[in-house]
């Protein structure tokens, strides 16, 4: 085999949409944000690793644009990640359910449009004796974050009797009460239990102009309320009346035109602080709204603020995340909030900002042993894995260039931010390599409301793609899952009411067009949040939003078999209660199914037998991020982990295999600090080698299988791995990955080869037996779909 | 003789304790001036022999002691002087041995006066003159610690760099510090009578190199500024290492657990916040005395006030030249900025309006790299005795130089200065006919990207003060696009002449003296009458004899002789060895001078009555300059040759007399390069004693490559016997002038102030009659209101006059 060929295709489309709110959990492991378009995501960083990764992505409706998210603290009885809510223009609030992936109505609209959602704080007395028997936080959650513009005070459970009437302790538990900002004019109060939909509480009197942003104070007994008329007004929480009102225009200013107060924050210290549309991010004495600072800093508008320990951070329209820190001067006796630095890592907007803390369990990679071989340049830059570590408090910043960035809140101006999600909203594709078409490689292209259908040609070095066919989603309700079969003539999708199969013919009359058939199934099947063709084209799999999993017959349009995923495998016959499977892949011959739950919970069905084979709970409690089996060896099937660990699993012997046995616990460190979240695995087809493709949206890697991956490995001459550039090859051996100077000449070597990509990469197939697809996209060009960014600085203008 | 052109802005100036007055490090000396006329009142000499590197005014402490004016002043040579400047009178000298560049005196502050307090420390920049300048990375800068009172140094060295750095202190005394590379060095200092190893010192890092350093007056806060522009500022530095007690320390949290967010490698501070707006290197810092400000200022030209708490900016843009300090009196009204273009302003201070500025000589400029051959930067009008220098800002600036100081500024080219810029227009030629009633410049737009350069020729016509010049005549592209290698004026004749490296010369006349058909013609001022060519050669000099009878113009190596009335060629004479440079005619005498300056340098004698070589030296002549009556003649001359790249250019002045080779006197000066010679009859105000003498009344001025200059009498005899070297001439004559000035030379200046006010018998710097009266008629107040406060405003200056004039009676 000589040098890989690398195809590349730009033709794509790609249309992220813009990060309008998050939100993050109780524990502060977790962060919720929600696109413009409607969809959810939920992304955490798993155990074992440092970088941020997407577990959960969820499809809403567009027309109910989120305004904001709210993650509620998991009651004692309901243990878990608590409720998570959103608000939306349109009036209403919705549960996102991560256990069913779906979204349900808790509130049915107001009428007007809720701005802002804040959920009481819980009291820090009652808080710090739950957090012992609490397992999910991890003992430093009393004093991280504080509190966040788009998100709750999210601190332990525990609710507080601060308007004077007593509560017995198991009231105080049940419900949390929630103050909902209306566009006109009225904050809402609300209870929130551990289920079912929110009750009205009470309306506080109803005031002029917009309420855009809440917050209460620590004791509860206050809420802050900033207006569109330039006004912060103090509330009551025992009387319902208004305390006293700040203006927030400096200097009289902004009594003229209106100011919108963007975003409100209550300190530990009794420090309000305020963002608005003059840019200016203000502190307030709460007790006397007298204000204590000013900073203008924003040359657009303040968006959002957040806060931590010592540290507030606000985001505005220009694309600026500030940091402010209390300082306490020796030559003074008054405290000051002083302007640090700041961070401009989005090109647009920031609309909004979130504390969270990474939890890890177990620091595995911490030995020191593995030495760092110096380079020239770094291939891309690493610094995020310098700063962060388990509890370090990471602050999040999300904007309208759809991108997510993750900032070290502690050494703030130190270090670069990481990207979190160099693609963000990419769009999966498929490819089916032997087709109908001539042999025509045929590629499936999911957007969020169409499929599209490309033949894939390769014209020298270019790639020419050519729609073949495109399906829109019936009332344009968002796609969830989509599959084409190996042949490329069968392909299905399903939206969130049912799914549907269709194929793809090319009639003989015609020569140049071809015809979409739909393929009649059977009325009993449930929508499907994963969706599989067999190999051989004659079954489709589905694994429907009720939790099991059923193959159909194409040919005689029945379900043959209907699998119920089960952790244990004795018992028979019980409901489906486990998570929703979201992933399935299956072998080769047809043997084997492997399903994959939302939490990296692995089930292997065998077809022949109809049966559950084997459960394998999560892999070092990470979720799966990609699979496959390879094309040779259909007993053994390879996944990937959020933690960036590769695993193969042997099925006949229900244990890893043999190459996991010796190396998934001493990966190379280059590996371990793979850019990015691996997305995809591709091996070769049709050939004996058991090599893969592992990539992310940033990176691929060579991985050879049949080959120990000793860390001083011997190259043996016998293995079908070609040797070019043998002199070149690590002589020391410690660890094999380098850098590729220039992309074309890239050499094929050896295990753990690191590819990296200059432009965000969303799909890496291979091709043929030496040549390999990679469809990517400019980011550059996606921005250039987004509408321009609200202040845009050009210097010296 | 006597010396000026002195760089004013070679040390940060320092303001009297009353602030009134203002010293200003002029080379050897310190120059004080006052601050509400802007003129020098008296200077302090015979102190130093090198360059004045810092002004430490010794602060007021009791009030009985107000009238008080102490200074410590520092220098290159290697001594410390304390100073009563209110009389000019030098106390105490100390010496040192290193040469200073840079002092503070810390416990100034605190001790209030000296004599009482117990021991005096200075903290002194010197610079090891043991170790070899070839060695680069040596650490040639240190810092020590001087006992003033005993004059003993104290301790060792508080640290080595690689250069001397300039030294700053906190207002209160208990901090000093210094930029080191990328880093700042910061020391506090115990209150008084401290032991040397009570001195802490802390390092803050930054990644770029740190340029320039403040400490806050009240806060324990200290900014930076870097050769990026941006400004750092740390916030409670030092509070580990400079605690107080230990015990203190320990009450408190340990601080290294808290985040400091912007602080590098874990330096003693809690945080750290950076601004950015400078494009450029900021050169100054400086915290309002109030604490609630910070002044920063670059090569922009624009003072910066940050407010600090809000991180707001407020702007003085349009100071015209690149800043270099920035100075608070103790008045805080008043406010002083060092421009580069040895310009200082006097700012009222909150709004920065520049009251009154005190003007030095403008620093030369360097003209773009091709254009460098044809360009002259200094002309002489001699009677009055002014030199005129073409400035970087489009200016022709004329500067009294028996006066020192600058009379008037002429803008040649209506373009707005931007100092960042790159050089697109500068005034390649000046020059001045005899009389002083005519001026002619040259300005050359460089084309970009070959498009829009013009050579513009502009005559100009004496308006009714001195050295006003009033635009008469301009000429677009005198020789079309070919530069202009000469200009020069006829003496006694309205007629100048330009030559071009084109290969023509041409006669320029004044219109009244050729309009005969159209009298309105008459007054348009200049027109070309002749044109002339020799072989097409390039034209490289041209000039009229003293007579103005004949013109002559150097084509290449061959001097070509014109009757400039009817432009008929003469004569030719011989051929040098390369082309000419510049011609001169010697006195009235038949005499020719030239000199080329390629790489076979010659200087030549050529006699017109028998069209020959009279003699010639083979040397590096930079300059030439004839006295018009008498057949004597100056010569500046390198001692390196052109190619050779010796960076110190010491030369010799030799004073020639015509007939003999051998020259009469010699002088060797130092920066002779783009150095200028010029004979100047003697103002006999100022030199009387030369003018009794009534041997020559000449006197002859040499301005070094840095537009400092010194007058002397090339016939005295102990000049030339005495002295070789003008460094040490200038001890001697100085020292005569001292004795000079301390009769006369403040009456001068306060003669010129009497005269002042008696021609125009409300001048001061106010006008309030100016803006009383200003106003629509309906809304001004009714006349009687008005004129009691006009005659008040009159009073009150009234008043203030006869108390100067009480004080320097006193004086």
């Amino acid at each position: 085999m000589e040098k890989l060929r690398i195809h590349r295709s730009r033709s794509v489309e790609w249309k992220p949409s813009a990060v309008v709110a998050l939100a993050t959990s109780a524990d502060g492991s977790r962060v919720a944000a929600a696109r413009e378009d409607g969809s959810l995501e939920i992304w955490l960083v798993s155990p074992g690793s440092i970088g941020w990764h997407c577990q959960l992505t969820m499809q809403g409706d567009p027309s109910s644009r989120v305004s904001s998210l709210l993650w509620c603290r998991p009651s004692p009885r309901n243990a878990g990640l608590g409720r998570l809510l959103s608000s939306s223009i349109d009036g209403s609030i919705y549960e996102w359910d991560l256990y069913s992936l779906n979204k349900k109505v808790v509130l049915d609209s107001v009428g007007v449009s809720i701005w802002q959602m804040a959920l009481e704080p819980s009291d820090d007395s009652m808080h710090t004796d739950k957090t012992n028997n609490e397992p999910v936080s991890n003992g430093h959650s009393n004093h991280h974050v504080q509190s966040d513009s788009e998100s709750s005070f999210s601190d332990n459970e525990g609710n507080s009797d601060s308007d004077g009437e007593f509560h017995a302790m198991t009231t105080l538990t049940a419900s949390q009460r929630l103050a909902v900002a209306c566009d006109d004019g009225c904050i809402r109060m609300y209870h929130v239990f551990d289920k079912d939909e929110l009750t009205y509480n009470r309306s506080f009197p109803r005031v002029s102009g917009r309420i855009l942003s809440l917050a209460w104070s620590h004791d509860a007994r206050l809420i802050f309320s900033g207006s569109s008329d330039g006004l912060i007004r103090c509330w009551s929480v025992a009387s319902f009346q208004e305390n006293y009102r700040i203006t927030v225009g400096l200097g009289g200013l902004g009594s003229g035109h209106e100011l919108c107060i963007w975003s409100l924050i209550f300190l530990r210290c009794g420090t309000l602080v305020s963002g608005d549309s003059s840019g200016s991010v203000q502190f307030w004495d709460s007790q006397h709204g007298t204000l204590l600072q000013a900073h203008t800093y924003h040359k657009g508008d303040a968006k959002a603020l957040t806060a931590s320990q010592d540290d507030v951070f606000s985001a505005g329209s220009d694309g600026q995340v500030v940091l402010y820190k209390l300082s306490k001067l020796t030559g003074e006796q008054m405290v000051k909030w002083i302007y640090v630095g700041y961070v401009r890592a989005h090109t647009h907007d920031v609309t909004a900002l979130a504390m969270a803390k990474p939890i890890r369990r177990e620091d595995l990679f911490h030995d020191k042993k593995t030495r760092k071989i110096r380079r020239q340049e770094k291939p891309i830059n690493f610094s995020y894995h310098k700063w962060a570590r388990s509890g370090v408090p990471m602050l999040i910043s999300g904007g309208d260039d759809a991108k997510l960035f993750a900032y070290s809140a502690k050494e703030f101006t130190q270090f670069s931010p990481h990207d979190m999600c160099p693609a963000p909203q990419r769009p999966l594709l498929k490819l089916a390599s032997t087709t109908i078409n001539c042999g025509v490689p045929v590629m499936l292209f999911q957007s969020s409301d169409y499929l599209d259908v490309l033949d894939v040609k390769i014209d020298g070095k270019l790639v020419v793609t050519q729609l073949l066919a495109r399906v829109k989603s019936k009332g344009s309700r968002k796609i969830i899952c989509s599959a084409i079969s190996g042949s490329g003539m069968l392909f299905a999708y399903s939206n969130q009411v049912k799914p549907f199969l269709f194929e793809l013919k090319k009639p003989k009359a015609q020569k140049t067009k071809w015809m979409i058939e739909k393929i009649q199934l059977p009325n009993k099947l449930p929508y499907a949040h994963s969706l599989l063709l067999s190999a051989d084209s004659s079954c489709l799999m589905l694994a429907g939003h009720d939790r099991k999993i059923y193959i159909v017959d194409i040919k005689k349009s029945e379900i043959v078999q209907t699998f119920v995923p089960q952790r244990k495998l004795d018992r028979m016959n019980v409901v489906a209660n486990e998570p929703p499977i979201t992933q399935m892949f299956t072998s080769v011959d047809g043997q084997w199914l492997a399903a994959i739950n939302s939490f990296g919970d692995i089930y292997i069905f065998d077809l022949e037998i109809k049966r559950q084979h084997w459960f394998v709970s999560r892999l070092n409690d990470a979720s799966v991020t990609a699979g496959g089996f390879p094309p040779k060896n259909s007993n053994t099937f390879v996944v990937t982990t959020a933690s960036n660990e590769i695993f193969e699993l042997d099925l006949k012997a229900k244990n890893l295999g043999e190459w996991s046995k010796h190396h998934s616990a001493h990966l190379p460190r280059a590996f371990q600090e793979f850019p990015g979240e691996i997305i995809g695995l591709s091996f070769l087809p049709f050939s004996s080698s058991t090599s893969a493709i592992v990539y992310s949206a940033r990176a691929m890697c060579l991985i050879n299988f049949a080959i120990p991956a000793d860390q001083d490995m011997e190259f043996q001459n016998g293995s079908d791995q070609p040797l070019v550039n043998h002199d070149c090859k690590n002589s020391n051996g410690a660890m094999q990955k380098r850098k590729f100077q220039d992309h074309e000449s890239r050499t094929n070597g050896n295990d753990f080869d690191l590819f990296v990509f200059k432009d965000p990469t969303l799909f890496v197939s291979h091709f043929s037996e030496n040549s390999i697809l990679i469809v990517e996209k400019q980011w550059k060009e996606v921005v250039r779909n987004f509408e321009a960014p609200v202040h845009r600085h050009i210097f010296g203008t | 003789m006597i010396t000026g052109g002195q760089r004013f802005v070679a040390s940060p100036p320092a303001f009297s304790q009353d602030g009134k007055k203002l010293l200003v490090c002029t080379g050897c000396t310190v120059s004080i001036y006052s601050v509400s006329t802007g003129m020098q009142i008296t200077e302090l000499e015979g102190g130093h022999t090198d360059r004045v590197t810092s002004v430490v005014v010794v602060p007021v402490g009791a009030p009985s002691s107000k009238f008080m004016s102490y200074c410590w002043t520092s220098s290159l040579d290697g001594t410390i002087c304390y100073w009563d400047f209110a009389s000019a009178e030098l106390i105490k000298k100390v010496k040192i041995q290193f040469p200073v560049h840079s002092m503070v005196i810390p416990s100034l502050s605190t001790i209030g006066s000296t004599e009482e307090g117990s021991n005096l420390y200075a903290f002194l920049s010197v610079e090891d003159i043991n170790k070899p300048a070839s060695e680069k990375k040596a650490l040639h800068g240190q810092v020590r610690i001087y006992n003033l009172k005993n004059q003993k140094p104290v301790g060792g060295l508080l640290t080595e760099t690689r250069n001397p750095e300039i030294l700053y202190a906190s207002k209160n005394g208990e901090f000093l510090g210094i930029s080191n590379k990328r880093k700042l060095h910061i020391w506090r200092i115990p209150a008084n009578n401290f032991r040397f190893d009570e001195i802490k010192k802390i390092k803050l890092h930054h990644t770029k190199k740190l340029t320039c350093l403040a400490f806050h007056s009240t806060l324990r806060m200290v900014a930076g500024g870097d050769d990026t522009g941006r400004i750092l500022i740390w916030y409670n530095f030092g509070r580990e290492k400079f605690a107080q007690n230990l015990q203190n320390l320990k009450g408190t949290k340990n601080p290294s657990d808290e985040a400091k967010p912007g602080v590098r490698n874990n330096d003693d501070v809690d945080s750290c916040t950076t601004w950015h707006w400078h494009p450029s290197e900021v050169k100054f810092l400086h915290f309002s005395s109030d604490g609630a400000y910070l002044y920063s200022g670059g090569n922009e030209g624009v003072i910066v006030v940050w407010q600090i708490d809000t991180g707001k900016k407020k702007f003085k843009p349009r100071l015209g030249s690149p800043l270099l300090y920035f100075t608070e009196s103790p008045d805080p009204s008043l406010s002083c900025v060092s421009c580069s273009d040895n310009h200082i302003h006097l700012l009222k201070m909150p709004t920065m309006d520049i009251s009154k500025s005190i003007s030095g000589i403008k620093p030369p400029f360097s003209f773009p790299l091709k254009h460098e051959g044809s360009c002259t930067q200094v002309a002489f009008e001699q009677t009055t005795g002014l030199v005129a220098v073409s400035t970087e800002d489009y200016c022709v600036q004329f500067y009294s130089l028996f006066d020192n100081h600058e009379v008037s500024e002429v803008q040649v080219c209506k373009r707005n200065f931007q100092p960042a810029d790159d050089v697109m227009l500068y005034v390649a030629l000046v020059a001045i006919s005899l009389d002083g009633s005519l001026m002619a410049t040259i300005d050359v737009t460089i084309p970009e990207e070959k498009l829009g350069g013009l050579v513009c020729l502009k005559y100009w016509t004496r308006g009714s003060l001195v050295a006003e010049y009033l635009l008469s005549t301009v000429i677009y592209e005198p020789h079309s696009d070919a530069q202009v290698s000469s200009l020069a004026f006829r003496p006694g004749h309205n007629m100048a002449v330009t030559s071009s490296y084109g290969g023509d010369f041409k006669v320029w006349v004044h219109g009244s003296h050729a309009g005969r058909n159209n009298e309105s013609m008459q007054r348009t001022g200049w027109r070309c009458q002749s044109v002339g060519s020799y072989k097409g050669k390039p034209l490289t000099a041209a000039v009229f004899s003293a007579d103005g009878s004949i013109l002559a113009i150097a084509a290449e190596t061959m001097i070509t002789l014109w009757d400039p009335d009817s432009n008929i060629l003469v004569a030719m004479i011989g051929d040098t060895l390369s082309p000419i440079t510049k011609l001169s005619f010697v006195g009235k005498s038949e005499y020719l001078v030239s000199y080329t300056h390629s790489l076979k340098p010659q200087l030549s004698v050529w006699s017109t009555s028998n069209l020959a070589l009279y003699w010639s030296h083979g040397i590096v002549t930079e300059a030439v300059s004839c006295s018009h009556d008498e057949s004597q003649f100056a010569v500046l001359a390198l001692l390196s040759s052109p190619g050779d790249a010796d960076a110190k250019g010491n030369g010799v002045i030799f004073f020639f007399h015509v007939e003999d080779p051998v020259p009469v006197a010699t002088w060797t000066v130092t920066k002779a390069k783009g150095g200028s010679l010029a004979f100047l009859p003697a103002n006999p105000s100022l030199h009387e004693s030369s003018a009794t003498n009534g041997v020559n009344q000449l006197l002859l001025v040499f301005m070094n490559g840095k537009h400092e200059y010194t007058i002397f009498n090339p016939h005295k005899e102990e000049n030339i016997i005495s002295k070789n070297s003008r460094k040490s001439q200038a001890a001697q004559d100085e020292a005569e002038r001292l004795g000079y000035t301390s009769i006369y030379g403040d009456l001068s200046n306060s003669n010129a102030k009497h005269n002042h006010f008696q021609e125009v018998p409300f001048a001061p710097s106010e006008r309030p009659w100016e803006t009383i009266f200003s106003g629509s008629s309906h809304a001004l107040p009714p006349l009687t209101k008005l004129c009691t406060s006009f005659f008040e405003s009159l009073l009150e200056k009234r008043l203030e006059n006869s108390n100067e004039m009480i004080i320097d009676a006193d004086l």
